[in-house]
């Protein structure tokens, strides 16, 4: 489910655009009729009539992103970003939707709080936008947290993002008891004692910086974990932000032995490694970090053949 | 228009100061120079007078956030030596304790138009972050685990004294390189002057990948001119951390002692020692130790970078004739 405020419906011709729709197969300089907000028409000529025109010469005009993976800081963090201003920043950068995570200061992990940010959400949203619920009471991955209300109230997923569970008890029984919700636990994979004072990707450029590395065994190990007991209970995982080509490989094969699994990774993670650390430049520290080439390449390679 | 990413995030080009703050920085000729001035300040301090005018009216500050005596005392001392004025600001008891960040901090003392600052910082990187946003010559006295620039100048020179060439030495540097900027600066200098590296110590103080030729095996020394001895980082590993079962295990199979060593074989240590720890007192003090000659090269060396930076080259003639008539 997604929410966004109510806006008026545009009609609009768009003109002089550079038309891509990968999916279609079109690449070329069309017109585009949009009637009440729905696409009606794309060609070569069009009049305009009574619709506002937009000269889009020079631009490329595409079929709109989705990100699933967006945080919100709301509540808790509203100095950081709002609904408001998170769903502006994806409208501007071309997003038609996107799903917001829970680690949020109280954590998504009951209904009141769901509804609180449904609530802002139909008032302030840009672009449609839903929301994911906690795992665990609190993201402390100790008790689950009640499922089954949060998914009636509109959780499209339920995800400790940020703070993985540790616990592989505890991710059996919350496997066993999303199937009941028909929604997907998003996971957040990494074996904290393994990437425990790692900032970036353990190989040749933390070893020649000095900084404390991350592993990717701290994240395959996770993903082996979670994709076997997801396999065993016949859950449905959605793998969080890839990094390594160890875990592409582990959901790649998952996936073939028939685990309802799916995964993410993120424009940054597709088109920069850890070279890029050398410049010292704190915004290119993340987690996960950037990883080497060939873990690049692996997930280009998963995103052609459609593993993520 | 798509933006090429990658070029967005490589460093500014060329700055218009020097500065010094990684080995990576430096070219042999560059390795050559500074080692050629810093002897030919070592020659001008055995005079009556040590005090050299060469860069009167300079400031040089000091900035330390991590605790320090060999390379505090001697980046003062040498600017001193060369009688530029010298104020030294030392995070505890600073606004640093009031929370001021590194950047506010910089551009504070930046506003005393400094010529030089010299900075140590637990951080990697904060010299290129003071590089950025003041107007004087930056000095790395250490970052972090990364870098420690003068230190590794300091070796070389120390080499150079002893064996009065640089090229073929083998040098074995044994212990936890995990932790250590010496470790990471000296592995470069080395490769700029042609001299051999083999690293020792237990599997978890290894970096993986270093681009360098490491082994566990205590007796890959014995084919070494010099045996390069690291500290035990204690304060940088986390209880529990298990990097060795215990620090008499590490000392049993890592330990620098008598009996390891070849009669006549080198041996260094950047300090602080954990004397009985990574290295055998008898050893320390044994007259095969080039530790205070160490110390001694940081004083000399760090005068040569200070002036190097603020002169822009080779030590001249000119320059000592004009320093002994003054």
């Amino acid at each position: 489910m997604l929410w966004q405020k109510e806006l008026p419906a545009a009609d609009l011709v768009i003109r002089g655009a550079r038309v891509l729709d990968p999916v279609e197969g079109i690449d070329a300089r069309l017109e585009v009729r949009i009637d009440a907000g729905t696409i009606a028409e794309v060609a070569e000529r069009i009049d305009a009539n009574e619709h506002r025109v937009v000269e889009a010469d020079g631009l490329i005009l595409a079929p709109a992103f989705v990100d699933p993976h967006v945080h919100l800081r709301t509540p808790g963090r509203e100095d950081e970003e709002t609904i408001a201003s998170g769903t502006a920043a994806a409208a501007a950068g071309g997003y038609c939707a996107i799903l917001a995570m829970p680690n949020t200061d109280p954590v998504v992990d009951s209904a009141v709080t769901l509804a609180a940010l449904v609530e802002t959400a139909r008032r302030e949203a840009e672009v449609p936008v839903g929301f994911l619920a906690a795992i665990t009471r609190g993201q402390r991955g100790e008790e689950l947290t009640e499922m089954g209300e949060l998914a009636d109230s509109g959780a499209v997923a339920f995800s400790d993002d940020g703070v993985p569970v540790a616990s592989a008890g505890l991710m059996r029984r919350a496997l066993q008891y999303a199937s009941t919700t028909d929604r997907p636990l998003a996971l957040h994979c990494e074996e904290p004692t393994l990437s425990h004072g790692g900032h970036v990707h353990e190989g040749r450029v933390a070893a020649e910086l000095g900084f404390g590395g991350y592993p990717s065994v701290a994240e395959s190990v996770a993903v082996e974990r979670d994709l076997s007991l997801a396999g065993y209970e016949r859950g449905r995982v959605h793998v969080l932000h890839l990094s390594a080509a160890e875990s592409v490989d582990a959901l790649r094969r998952a996936r073939v032995a028939g685990v309802t699994a799916s995964g993410e990774a993120t424009p940054h993670h597709l088109v920069l490694t850890d070279d890029a650390v050398r410049s010292l430049d704190p915004n290119v520290k993340m987690n996960p970090p950037l990883r080497a080439e060939q873990d690049r390449l692996a997930l280009l390679e998963a995103l052609r053949d459609g593993t993520i | 228009m798509i933006r090429l990413v990658k070029d967005d995030l490589r460093p500014p080009a060329t700055p218009p100061k020097r500065h010094l703050l990684s080995v990576g920085d430096l070219t042999r000729d560059d390795i050559d120079r500074l080692l050629g001035t810093a002897r030919t300040f070592a020659a001008a301090l055995e005079r009556h007078v040590k005090k050299l005018p060469t860069l009167k009216g300079h400031l040089v500050v000091n900035l330390f956030y991590e605790s320090s005596t060999r390379t505090s005392s001697s980046f003062e001392l040498a600017a001193k030596r060369l009688s530029a004025d010298t104020l030294t600001v030392k995070s505890v008891g600073s606004s640093v304790d009031k929370g001021e960040s590194l950047k506010d901090t910089a551009l504070t003392l930046g506003a005393y138009d400094p010529d030089v600052i010299v900075i140590r910082h637990p951080q990697i990187g904060a010299p290129q972050l003071v590089a950025r946003v003041t107007d004087a010559h930056v000095v790395n006295a250490g970052d972090g685990k990364h870098q420690h620039p003068t230190q590794a100048l300091l070796d070389l020179y120390t080499l150079r004294e002893e064996f009065e060439r640089l090229d073929g030495l083998h040098v074995a540097i044994v212990g936890d390189v995990l932790h250590s900027r010496v470790a990471r600066s000296l592995v470069q200098a080395f490769a700029l002057v042609g001299i051999r590296a083999t690293l020792v110590g237990p599997p978890a103080l290894l970096p993986r990948e270093l681009p360098a030729e490491t082994t566990v095996d205590i007796e890959a020394i014995r084919d070494a001119d010099v045996v390069y001895v690291l500290r035990m980082q204690n304060e940088r590993m986390e209880p529990g951390a298990n990097f060795v079962p215990s620090l008499r295990e590490y000392t049993a199979r890592w330990g620098i002692t008598p009996e390891r060593l070849r009669p006549g074989q080198k041996v260094m240590h950047p300090g602080p020692m954990n004397r009985g720890v990574e290295i055998d007192p008898r050893v320390a003090d044994s007259s095969d130790s080039l530790i205070t000659a160490e110390v001694r090269s940081g004083l000399v060396v760090r005068m040569a970078v200070l002036y190097d930076l603020l002169t822009g080259g080779p030590v001249g003639v000119q320059a000592l004739a004009a320093a002994e008539v003054a």
